[in-house]
This record gives structure tokens, C-alpha cells and sequence, in this order.
């Protein structure tokens, strides 16, 4: 009895060069192991008859998930248009600045930017990934459709969902900007969003944010000097905030981040305000793909973007 | 066992685990059940000690090869690691195989228990390797006690999945070629 049970569970001995080779493997620098990924593909292509039905019933079953408390959906559809405009007037705002300062760069003779030629278009979200630490997004776009790797993710227009950091042929990766590799993001808290042209810009309060384990962002608000007759700005909960840094892609710039969900103070007295996103990312359906489509993009496909 | 069944029910139940990976995660952390670790399990209570063994590590890899780690500023900016879900399932079958002959193996309370033991150590193994690699590529972004308790909640909620899973296994294991001869009710 012993006897048959023990060589019963005697694996022949690949097996144990298996496990020392995966561990090895494990343990090699990202750039040797690089060739990986493309098995990794392979096997994504193979899921997708069995994933891909199944997942578009789950999401069309739940809808996508917001995460304020708006549940009138007539409400909802005005305030998206609402913010769909309000992103289109900050954007022109921009970039009026942008070019009044370019034309003041001419008249110097330097050429401060190229015009940017924003593309988009809309992908559906495959899913998330299998390993409990797996936190990409796997949309289906990939290098075939011109994605790379500076694009950004967005869902109804104005809502940044990530930026995408791999590409395959048919699939890219995006990490969505509460993941901790999207590192700290220069944000704006607009403190007047419907106020008139101009004001929303000028009165927005800047802020470095952090993402946090919790699926949120959050870090300091800048130092804001209070002049004699001034108003100190008011940072409260509900309030919109939007990316301003240029750590992103220009595409990004001006997106929505999320809401001030909470506005604590340091013990330097400075605010320290938590941001939510709109939208719970695992239950986007789908999501809008912008990226630059000018040719001297610098950016390539296959996964080596720039720093985030 | 019959690996050809064992290899598409498992290639069915990661597609399910992927697309139902949304709707079944607790909240904003994240967890997640596996479906495929419950079929690893079910098959190390009944099948040869090489197959179980076997079908452990493939379907770690497979596990393995569907995920990216995001890398902070760093080139490649992703990177795919196999083995850490590969030698944690091998360790969730080789725990299964050790405890096997302790359990009943027609009771879904002990591929409950079994999963929740595998899946424990399964995460454990995962955590060490991908830690001890985090030492010396300082772009992986890693947590180890953030990851670990993670992944210990994963193997509990696999668990208690387990407990549903057990039926349509037990239904499936004659296709699988793991039925129970024994004409005992209480057989192990």
C-alpha cells in the first residue's frame, strides 16, 4: 500500500526541472523575459470565444456602475451633456492660452509645440486579468488600429478611465490612473466649473494626487496665496477635478479625474483632499480610445512607453 | 484522468473566471474568486498524483500568462511573470494530494476546506517569489503585506465558490475520468 502510494506520487522528473526553470524565470530582469508576453497574447486570443460573450452579457446585465449617488438616469444623461460641454469650453480656453503663448514663442522664433491631431475611437473592455494583483484593463484595440502606448482611455467623453502602457496586435493594456504605477498626477479642483469662460480655469485650485489602495486619489492642494480682497477659494465635496499635469499624454489634458470625495486638513494646516472617480472601472463596457494620431508621435507600439 | 476534458473544462472555467471577474469581486478590494483553482483541487482529491500535479502547473502558467504587472517608470513599462501562479497551483495540488486521504472526498465541505488550504499556500508561494523579485527590480510596484492579504481573501471567497462548484464538478466527473468507483456512500 505504501509502496504504490508513494510511487504514485512520484512526477517523473521533468517536474522538478519545470519548477526550477519557472522560478528562474520568475526571478530574470523584465527585459530578458520580454518574449513572454507574446505566449501571453496567444493565450488571450484563445480566451476570447469563451470570455468575450460572456463578459459583454455580465456588463449589459449590470450597466456601468457610478459611483456618486446620481440615479435618475435623465439626470444623469443631462449632467453628462453637461460636462461633455463644460470639457469642450475649458479645452478651447487652453487652448487659446496654449497658442497666445506659442504666437508670443513665433515672435521670438521658436516653435513651442506642433498642433496636436487627437483621434478616437471606441473599444470594448475585455476584462480585468486573472491573478488577484492583475489590475490592467484589457480593452480591444490594439496596434492594428494605430493604438499606442501614449493613448488614453476615456469613457462618455470626458471621464479618464487610464492610459494605455501595452499594445499588442488586437489587444492593449491600460492602467487605469487609480492603479499606484500611475504615479502622482497634477490635478485641478474646479472651484467655479459653471461659473463663466475664463473663471473656471483661473479660480481651479491645484493639487498633486496619489492614488490610494482604495480605488481613490488623494494628496495636498497647493499653496494658494491669499491677496488682500480675495476670497480664499472653498474646497468642498462634489466638487470636479480635472488633469492639468503634462505627465499624461496632451490628450488627456483637461479630462475629468474624479469628485472631491473628502477634504481633510494636514497637520501643516494645508487641505488634503481625496478624489473619487465617476466610475467603477470594472464595470465599464466600453471605453473611448484618444490618442495623438500626428505621424512624429514618439511613442510605439509593444509596450515601452515613456515614464508615467 | 482524462486530460483532454480536464484541459477544455479548465480553459472554460478561466474564460467564465475572467468575464465574471466584475460582477463577483467584493466591492473596491478587488477580490475575486478563481474558478479554475476549485477544478485543480477537485482533480488533485481524485486523480493520479502526475496528472494532478501536472494539471496544477499548466494551469498556473495559464493563470501566469494572462497577467501583466504594471512597472513604475521603468522599460518595459508591463512585464508577464510565470511561475509564481504556476508553482502555487502546483503547491495547491501537492497540499491536496498530502491531505487527500484524510478527507470525504463526496462531501463539498472538504473541497471547500481543501481550496481554502491550496489556495492559501498558493498565494503565499506567489507572494515570496514575486517579493523576493521586487528586491532587486525596484519598478515592480509591491506590496507584500497589502498582496498577501489579498490574496489570502481570494483563497477564501474561492472557497466558499468552491462549496457551488463542487455539484457541477461532481456532475462533470465522470466526463473527467475521475469517478468515484466506491459503492459507499461515506467512501474517501
Amino acid at each position: 500500500m505504501a509502496r504504490s502510494l508513494s510511487s504514485s506520487r512520484r512526477p517523473n522528473a521533468s517536474m522538478p526541472v519545470m519548477v526550477l526553470g519557472l522560478v528562474l524565470l520568475s526571478l530574470l530582469p523584465a527585459r530578458w523575459i520580454g518574449f513572454i508576453g507574446w505566449f501571453g497574447g496567444v493565450a488571450q486570443t484563445l480566451l476570447a470565444p469563451i470570455e468575450g460573450p460572456v463578459s459583454t452579457a455580465v456588463r449589459s446585465l449590470r450597466g456601468p456602475a457610478r459611483l456618486d449617488d446620481e440615479t435618475d438616469p435623465r439626470l444623469r444623461e443631462i449632467t453628462a451633456e453637461l460636462e461633455r460641454t463644460r470639457l469642450l469650453r475649458l479645452q478651447a480656453e487652453d487652448e487659446n492660452r496654449r497658442l497666445r503663448e506659442r504666437i508670443v514663442g513665433m515672435q521670438r522664433g521658436i516653435d513651442l509645440n506642433p498642433a496636436l491631431d487627437i483621434r478616437q475611437f471606441v473599444a470594448s473592455v475585455i476584462n480585468l486579468q486573472p491573478d488577484p494583483s492583475g489590475t490592467l484593463l484589457k480593452i480591444r484595440a490594439g496596434a492594428a488600429q494605430g493604438v499606442t502606448t501614449d493613448a488614453v482611455a476615456v469613457f462618455e467623453d470626458v471621464h479618464l478611465i487610464g492610459r494605455v502602457v501595452s499594445t499588442d496586435n488586437l489587444i492593449s493594456y491600460v492602467l487605469p490612473i487609480v492603479d499606484r504605477a500611475s504615479g502622482v498626477q497634477d490635478a485641478a479642483i474646479m472651484i467655479d466649473e459653471g461659473g463663466s469662460a475664463g473663471e473656471g480655469l483661473a479660480s481651479a485650485v491645484r493639487c498633486s494626487l496619489t492614488p490610494t489602495t482604495e480605488g481613490r486619489l488623494a494628496g495636498p492642494v497647493e499653496y494658494q496665496p491669499v491677496r488682500p480682497g480675495m476670497v480664499a477659494p472653498e474646497i468642498k465635496p462634489g466638487q470636479i477635478v480635472r488633469l492639468v499635469g503634462s505627465q499624461w499624454p496632451p490628450a488627456a489634458r483637461l479630462l475629468v479625474v474624479g469628485r472631491v470625495e473628502r477634504v481633510d486638513m494636514a497637520t501643516n494646516q494645508r487641505p488634503m483632499v481625496t478624489v473619487k472617480p465617476v466610475y467603477d472601472l470594472r464595470a465599464l463596457g466600453e471605453v473611448i480610445v484618444r490618442f495623438n494620431g500626428s505621424p512624429d508621435s514618439s511613442a510605439r507600439p509593444g509596450g515601452a512607453g515613456g515614464a508615467p | 484522468m482524462n486530460p483532454l476534458a480536464a484541459g477544455i473544462l479548465a480553459y472554460v472555467l478561466i474564460g467564465l473566471e475572467l468575464a465574471l471577474r466584475p460582477a463577483l469581486g467584493l466591492g473596491d478590494t478587488g477580490v475575486a474568486p478563481s474558478l479554475v483553482l476549485p477544478l485543480v483541487v477537485f482533480v488533485a482529491m481524485s486523480a493520479q498524483a502526475p496528472q494532478a500535479l501536472w494539471m496544477g502547473l499548466l494551469t498556473g502558467m495559464a493563470v501566469d500568462l494572462l497577467t501583466k504587472f504594471p512597472r513604475a517608470a521603468a522599460d518595459p513599462i508591463t512585464v508577464t511573470l510565470i511561475g509564481p501562479n504556476a508553482i502555487g497551483f502546483l503547491a495547491a495540488a501537492y497540499v491536496t494530494l498530502t491531505l487527500r486521504g484524510l478527507m470525504i472526498r463526496r462531501n463539498p465541505l472538504s473541497l471547500v476546506a481543501l481550496t481554502l488550504a491550496g489556495g492559501a499556500l498558493a498565494a503565499l508561494i506567489a507572494v515570496a517569489l514575486i517579493t523576493l523579485r521586487a528586491q532587486f527590480d525596484s519598478a515592480m510596484l509591491w506590496s507584500p503585506t497589502r498582496e498577501l492579504l489579498s490574496r489570502l481573501g481570494w483563497a477564501a471567497y474561492s472557497s466558499a465558490v468552491a462549496f457551488v462548484l463542487f455539484y457541477v464538478l461532481r456532475a462533470l466527473s465522470g466526463v473527467l475520468g475521475l469517478a468515484d468507483t466506491s459503492s459507499r456512500r461515506y467512501a474517501r
